[in-house]
């Protein structure tokens, strides 16, 4: 069943807190923002690990 | 005599014919199992399996949403972009996405069991996140500068559901 918008309200507030918990953020300067992890980055580093496996 | 026992035999299947009839119908409890004890009724259950305990209020939906944050960091609203709903009829005939909708399920559901397990989280370069953040990525449009996070919901029980956010995901960029 499709979330209400109140329960994506809750999804808001929960992600919130679960976000402050969260150990798996890119570190990155204090004060700064959360770098974003590029999705073609990702699938280069896998193919990268992939290719050692290989080898 | 032989009349009572032909007529025993028929009141016997004709039981065993209801009884199959309303084993399909309705989610069989506990107790219903434990009648059948050697599994004599069948259940064909085309869409879903049924739950040991029976209870409706056990069953958990999935949900997988999605937000954006402009190039300041400040977020939009959380997007719905899978989610199981009430499935019209035709769907038992013609449900072209099934699989792949499925399959991004599965993958999402093996995020929130590895999520569980510290020691073994799934790392943004696994395939079940790749997966995951591709069909996330597939779905949204961004701006130039803005990024994207994913969540994994699930929310217990038909009547009052209880949410819960399972997984979420890093900032992501294309």
């Amino acid at each position: 069943m499709k979330l209400s918008a109140a329960e994506l309200a809750r999804v808001a507030e929960l992600a919130e807190r679960k976000g402050a918990n969260r150990t798996r953020t890119v570190p990155g300067e204090p004060g700064c923002r959360e770098k974003p992890l590029s999705y073609a980055v990702l699938v280069h580093e896998r193919r990268k690990a992939l290719g050692r496996c290989n080898d | 005599m032989i009349d009572l026992l032909a007529n025993a035999a028929l009141g016997a299947v004709c039981l065993l014919l209801g009884w199959t009839l309303q084993r399909q119908f309705v989610v069989s409890s506990a107790a219903s199992a434990g009648l059948d004890h050697l599994a004599l009724v069948p259940q064909w259950k085309f869409f879903a399996q049924a739950k040991i305990d029976g209870n409706a209020e056990f069953f958990d939906d999935l949900h997988v949403l999605a937000r954006i944050a402009s190039e300041t960091g400040e977020p939009n609203d959380w997007v719905e972009l899978l989610y199981y709903g009430e499935r019209p009829w035709w769907h038992t005939l013609w449900n072209p996405h099934r699989y792949s909708r499925s399959l991004i399920a599965e993958h999402a559901l093996m995020l929130t069991l590895t999520e569980d397990e510290p020691d073994h989280a799934a790392s943004p370069s696994a395939l079940t996140y790749l997966t995951v953040l591709r069909f996330v990525l597939d779905r949204t449009v961004l701006g130039p500068g803005e990024m994207l996070q994913f969540a994994i919901a699930t929310t217990s029980g038909r009547v009052r559901r209880e949410l819960r956010i399972r997984f979420l995901s890093s900032w992501h960029c294309p």
